[in-house]
């Protein structure tokens, strides 16, 4: 029973990591239908502003996620304004665009941090441990779920109970419509950008508690986000955390139960998916 | 008849290429005095093992940089080429070192699978090629592989003996990284574990790039030891978070330089209670170390790891081999040359036996404190030790 609690404990707290990378992702391909494959290397960015900023320079490991989040959104911003307002609907082109993006972020990930690895890194006061069921647990973790439920609920309040989120829904469903009533696209989806990106490089700071920073994190956090998404579907933030949570049960039980087989539960899952409801299991058309 | 001219000309053209690259192409790449030697390292600069590419080279040129790009009168050229760990990408940058660089020697690729790839073309160019971490013994078939610093075998086979006599385990739980180096460094220390009346109660395996290791730390059974084996980017966040789950068994690792001096001395605390096979660390007590390490710092001003001291020992059997041969690059000469070698190293004293497989000092050794500082220390040193497969 200690067992599957516990690998209860990882699927939750691995889902929140999942949720927090790809809610960002979610919320820009929703409303602007850009599909910034960019967004791993944003984490990634996010995650070595906060290496920075936590280990290199000791400053406090919060403000590193802080800073990591507003170094991200600011690149995005760049991206958005110098590139993707041209690629408006062009699937093709945004791909390739973003694909490219990430190899130059990478590389200019490596060239200022160099290639080595850098060790996980959190706050002080979450580096210890507590006892749950008779076994240890880390403190880290808990925090994690602590951080990914705060941000779920905020993202639902944004999306279903303000003014900037009914615009946003409404970007969403019918562009031309929400235009012709006067609300100014561009710049909700500039701020949406912006958001889903923040999103992105404080998850990377959260996510790197865990993992700790390398260059070529970027596609493999992508390869995982496209899962959460295809699964959960886009454009909601309870399509996210579904696709989060049930790729967070599947990774942990999956590895608990079928080792053998962990490197192939999670794309089973997506293909299951994608012929039952090509559209994920609370997904918007998009 | 003026179509048949014209096809004439249109063969001659095609042929001329091949004419010119005649001498590139020959098997062997031999090479006539007076010609540059050419020696090709490929290495990672880009994927998941690129943080080794640089410091590879380093050593490699360091080497080369001591003989003054020259052994036996005649100039060395380096050729460095990415193989972006990817198999496939290695292969092809390899025929371009043979078949257009005309190389003598290849140094690398790195990661044991990439090496299987490379190795039987090599062998059918009779190009030389050295291991910079070890390869499966397997390999040796092939007749052109320089099995430095030893078969991964022999990473195991120490740390296995010292559990198991020394420190008397008798229950292993293993882990590790689910590719084929992965496999056999945890295979045969269970193997050899077991052979010495030890037993391995579970074998988990994680995919390379595993991060997140709560599922298997979770999963881990209670044994005396933990066995524990996957690459550098790996082990640091499943050590942190071995620690962080609250496990108190001791760990054990084969080919324990994933966790490099930089990460031990870094973060001590986190990785402090491993037992690991290690080929090289700066502390080692050597003669030709302490003056390779001085040399090394003065230069690069750095501690010097295995990525750097592996191809500097492997650039130093090639250009000994070179003076042996006198400068003749052929495959049959270079060869027998390089197996009658017997040299001081960093690692201490090496020879090679006639399958290619180098014999050298293996060093189980613990994380302390020394002066302050977090670093390897040696317990004890095996010497020479022969993999029992051959």
């Amino acid at each position: 029973m200690n067992m599957v609690l516990l690998n209860i404990l990882n699927a939750i707290s691995y889902g929140a990591i999942l949720f927090l990378l790809a809610s960002g992702f979610s919320l820009i391909f929703g409303v602007m239908g850009v599909l910034n494959l960019s967004h791993g290397a944003l984490y990634m960015v996010g995650a070595y502003i906060g290496w920075t900023t936590a280990v290199a320079h000791g400053i406090s490991f919060w403000l590193g996620a802080l800073a990591g989040g507003l170094v991200a959104g600011l690149i995005s911003l760049i991206m958005e304004a110098g590139f993707f307002r041209r690629l408006y609907k062009q699937l093709n082109e945004q791909m390739l665009l973003t694909f490219g993006f990430v190899y130059i972020l990478d590389n200019l990930a490596k060239w200022i941090w160099g290639p080595s690895y850098r060790a996980p890194f959190t706050s002080p006061a979450l580096s210890g441990s507590f006892t749950i069921l008779g076994s240890r647990y880390p403190t880290v973790r808990i925090a994690i779920i602590f951080i990914g439920i705060v941000i779920a609920v905020g993202l639902w309040w944004l999306q279903d109970k303000t003014r900037a989120g009914a615009m946003i829904r409404a970007g969403m469903d019918d562009r031309e419509t929400a235009v012709a009533l006067g609300i100014n696209l561009p710049l909700v989806a500039t701020v949406a950008f912006f958001i889903g990106s923040f999103i992105a490089g404080f998850a990377g700071v959260i996510g790197a508690q865990v993992t700790g920073v390398y260059p070529e994190m970027s596609m493999s956090v992508m390869l995982l986000v496209l899962a959460v998404i295809i699964i959960g579907g886009v454009g909601s933030v309870q399509g996210t955390l579904v696709g989060a949570g049930i790729l967070g049960v599947i990774d942990a039980f999956g590895k608990a139960l079928f080792p053998d087989y962990a490197m192939f539960t999670v794309y089973l899952a997506m293909i299951i998916v994608l012929i039952v409801k090509p559209s994920g299991i609370l997904g918007r058309q998009v | 008849m003026k179509q048949s001219r014209l096809l004439v000309i249109v063969g001659i053209a095609l042929l001329i290429p091949f004419l010119l690259a005649g001498p590139r192409l020959a098997t062997g790449a031999q090479q006539t005095q007076g010609m540059p030697i050419k020696l090709g390292v490929l290495i990672d600069f880009t994927g998941p093992m690129s943080f080794a590419g640089q410091p590879v080279v380093d050593g490699v040129k360091m080497r080369l940089e001591e003989a003054g790009y020259k052994v036996a009168g005649r100039t060395i050229q380096l050729v460095v080429e990415d193989s972006a760990t990817d198999a496939s990408v290695a292969v092809e940058k390899a025929k371009k070192m043979v078949e257009k660089d005309g190389v003598s020697f290849i140094i690398g690729p790195m990661i044991s699978g990439m090496r299987m790839a490379v190795i039987p073309y090599l062998s059918k160019q009779r190009i030389l090629t050295s291991a910079i971490h070890a390869d499966p013994l397997e390999s040796s078939k092939f007749g052109n592989n320089l099995i430095f610093p030893s078969t991964l075998t022999m990473d195991s086979l120490p740390v296995a003996e010292y559990a198991s006599k020394v420190l008397g385990y008798r229950t292993a739980t293993c882990i590790g990284a689910d590719y084929n180096a992965g496999h056999e460094y945890i295979d045969t220390l269970a193997k050899q574990f077991e052979s010495m009346g030890g037993k391995a109660i579970q074998k988990q395996w994680a995919p390379l790039g595993t991060m997140d290791w709560a599922p298997y730390l979770t999963n881990l059974k209670k044994a005396d030891c933990v066995a524990v084996w996957t690459i550098d980017s790996d082990i640091v966040p499943f050590m942190q978070q071995y620690k962080s789950f609250g496990q108190t068994m001791p760990l054990i690792m084969p080919q324990a330089n994933v966790i490099t001096s930089a990460i031990v001395a870094e973060k001590g605390e986190s990785v402090k209670g491993i037992i690991g096979n290690i080929t090289y660390h700066y502390n080692l007590d050597y003669p030709a170390n302490k003056k390779f390490v001085a040399d090394f710092k003065a230069r690069y001003k750095r501690m010097p790891e295995h990525h750097e001291a592996h191809p500097y020992i492997i650039t130093s059997m090639f250009l000994a081999g070179l003076e042996k041969t006198k400068g003749d690059t052929s495959f049959d000469k270079l060869k027998k040359a390089i197996l009658s070698l017997k040299m001081d190293t960093p690692e201490g004293p090496i020879s090679i036996d006639p399958n290619m497989v180098v014999r050298a000092n293996k060093h189980v050794c613990d994380i302390q404190k020394v002066n302050g500082v977090w670093v390897w220390h040696t317990l004890k040193t095996y010497v020479q030790p022969r993999d029992p497969a051959y």
